[in-house]
């Protein structure tokens, strides 16, 4: 149930998402050819199209299939455990991205790596930061090292 | 030819190759043996590595990976019953039941040996198959490419995913995505918003990173605040000490050559077809070793031959995997998708005109795959308990470092901040797809076969003066576009029938 629904929001988001890519953002976001020209616009709307038969006949799909089962008496209740911790996931590690991005654009991959290792191991065990902050110290010089040195590769 | 074999092996046999190929092995199994880590996603992160090597070096060091990293997969599916990747989940079936009767070393080593086997089979199917194909693809005229690009996405998004519907959407969403820059036609950007980053395109490999590896992080975040949520333990692994028995003979393997060789035969075509991947392959092997057993109630409890089924099928798909690429320059699954990316980066299209072009580099190519089966076989064989150890090294510890890896990776790719971001986006939107059950293979397919398939419908388009009727004058570009829409089309019939 909580498949169907999910595939049933999601198509009428993209459902959504490509009509406005079709008559607003693709029209303005590309210029006017000549005529007999193959035009700038055909591969955008020809992909947001695909997208749009394909999320309007993924809806149709999960309805009749959310139907059926309701018709079978199969609707029983959302797994809300797992999409609770699918958002935090998201949101979460989203906001961490953007923090660590912020950082490593300031300070580099020496010390900026050495944060995120720190932020996301963190994140994942925050009862080992021994480790953790040990392989954040070690880590980044060594990659740092082999990337200059080895490579020949430049690194902030 | 002669000439330029000679040429090719002593390119293959250089030291820096040499060296290029056993470290791509070691990475590729140490990767592969970590759960929810895949050959791949090592390629992915490993592509901005190879800038600075010779083409010749940097291709061979990440074919290595790939081969590696195929059967370190095994290696957490037999100790730990977890698929180090996806086409090991077959492996499984017996390999831990084997492992539990106190022999992880033999079914290891039959792992290893039908690993290579079924993959040395698959690249002799790629040495005999490819020349001959990218002969007669030269044949081929713009509209009929175009119509065979269709068709490869066709084949990628009904077959990659579980709903046709949200594979063509992963597809669409890909060609999209590739829209994005500066168009072939007009030479004029496009949907770049202003962005003058965004001029060149979206980065090929900070998409791949992000969607395969960053992505993954996620799934495995996920899975471990559920785990803390239902307050589950991390499953231990199998230790290598095993019975007196536990040794993998002769016997054994002239025993499972008649299962590797059926299942080195499914792999090498299902990894020439594009779109049907490895898993697939896994599980066809392994039916087809249970069906021509003459013990199948065996199977499941820790038989040899359900093992090398797997795995021969698995394995063999690597080579094969490479003819649509080098024959048509159309990448048939993730792992040849990934080395587009790598062609690219050394300045060298992929398609049937390389082999007129740089025969020394294919079959350079050619020759360090072979070197990478021998190096596969020998590192996998001597240092298989030190393989398993990976499995000891806990989460917090290992994707941290993978995600400082994919930062530092994306960052090398392009030397700018920007790749890094679109990195990070690129694996929120990973996340997401793989949260809501859309494939991610064909979203990067689309997003390398998008600038093949304009650039190919432009000159449908001239050749045609624009008409659906001058379609008429190519016949055989017509029966592939009919061969598409019967591919999309196929669940709406077989749904109805």
């Amino acid at each position: 149930v909580a498949s169907e629904r999910a595939d049933f929001v999601s198509a009428i988001a993209i459902i959504a998402g490509s009509a406005i890519l079709i008559f607003h953002v693709i029209p303005s976001q590309t210029i006017k050819g000549f005529p007999g020209e193959f035009p700038q616009t055909f591969m955008p709307i020809l992909a947001s199209a695909i997208m749009f038969i394909a999320s309007t006949a993924l809806a149709a799909r999960s309805l009749i299939a959310w139907r059926l089962r309701r018709r079978n008496g199969q609707i029983g209740r959302d797994a809300e455990g797992s999409a609770r911790d699918a958002w935090i996931t998201a949101i979460g590690l989203s906001a961490a991205f953007v923090v660590v991005l912020a950082v490593l654009s300031r300070f580099g991959f020496l010390l900026g790596g050495a944060f995120a290792i720190m932020t996301f191991g963190l994140l994942f065990n925050h009862r080992r930061p021994v480790s953790i902050v040990l392989l954040a110290i070690a880590l980044p010089p060594v990659a740092h090292f082999l990337a200059i040195n080895g490579l020949g590769l430049s690194l902030p | 030819l002669t000439d330029i074999l000679y040429y090719a092996i002593a390119d293959a046999f250089q030291i820096g190759n040499l060296l290029a190929i056993i470290a791509g092995v070691v990475l590729g199994i140490t990767v592969g043996a970590i759960p929810g880590l895949s050959g791949p996603m090592a390629i992915a992160v490993a592509v901005p590595l190879t800038f600075y090597m010779q083409p010749l070096t940097g291709l061979a060091f990440l074919v290595s990976v790939n081969k590696g990293g195929t059967f370190g997969g095994a290696i957490s599916a037999i100790l730990l019953n977890t698929p180090g990747s996806p086409e090991a989940t077959a492996t499984t079936l017996d390999g831990h039941p084997l492992a539990k009767k106190g022999q992880p070393v033999r079914a290891l080593r039959t792992a290893l040996f039908s690993s290579v086997s079924g993959d040395t089979f698959s690249d002799l199917v790629l040495f005999v198959t490819a020349a001959w194909l990218a002969a007669l693809a030269l044949k081929l005229g713009p509209v009929e490419t175009g119509a065979l690009v269709v068709v490869a996405l066709a084949f990628v998004s009904e077959l990659l995913s579980e709903s046709p519907s949200k594979g063509l959407i992963s597809v669409g969403f890909g060609v999209l995505i590739a829209c994005i820059g500066t168009d072939p036609s007009m030479a004029a950007p496009r949907m770049t918003f202003g962005m003058v980053d965004l001029q060149g395109g979206i980065p090929l490999m900070a998409v791949g990173i992000g969607l395969l590896a960053l992505s993954e992080v996620m799934v495995r975040f996920e899975a471990h605040l559920s785990d803390r949520r239902s307050k589950k333990s991390e499953e231990s692994a199998l230790s290598l000490s095993g019975q007196a028995d536990d040794r993998f003979t002769w016997s054994d393997y002239r025993a499972i050559l008649p299962t590797i060789a059926r299942s080195a035969v499914i792999g090498s075509m299902i990894g020439a077809l594009p779109g049907l991947g490895t898993s697939m392959a896994a599980f066809l092997g392994y039916s087809a070793a249970r069906r021509a057993s003459k013990e199948p109630e065996s199977f499941g409890k820790g038989n040899i031959k359900g093992i090398a089924g797997a795995e021969a099928a698995n394995s063999a798909v690597v080579g094969s995997n490479l003819i649509p690429l080098l024959a048509l320059g159309i990448p048939g699954n993730i792992a040849a998708a990934l080395l587009v990316g790598a062609f690219i980066a050394h300045g060298i299209t992929p398609g049937p005109w390389l082999f007129a072009e740089q025969p020394r580099l294919i079959y350079g190519l050619f020759v360090s795959m072979v070197i990478a089966n021998v190096a596969n076989l020998l590192i996998g064989n001597s240092f298989l308990r030190l393989f398993a150890m990976v499995l000891r090294v806990p989460t917090h510890l290992i994707f941290p470092a993978i995600l400082f890896l994919c930062l530092a990776g994306s960052y090398l790719n392009e030397q700018t901040w920007f790749s890094v971001g679109l990195t990070m986006v690129f694996g929120v939107v990973g996340y997401g797809m793989r949260k809501l059950g859309f494939p991610v293979v064909p979203f990067v397919i689309g997003l390398i076969l998008g600038p093949m398939l304009e650039r190919t419908l432009m000159q449908t388009f001239i050749f045609t003066n624009g008409s659906l009727l001058g379609l008429l004058d190519y016949p055989a570009a017509l029966a592939l576009y009919a061969v598409a829409a019967i591919v999309i089309t196929r669940p709406l019939w077989r749904r109805t029938s």
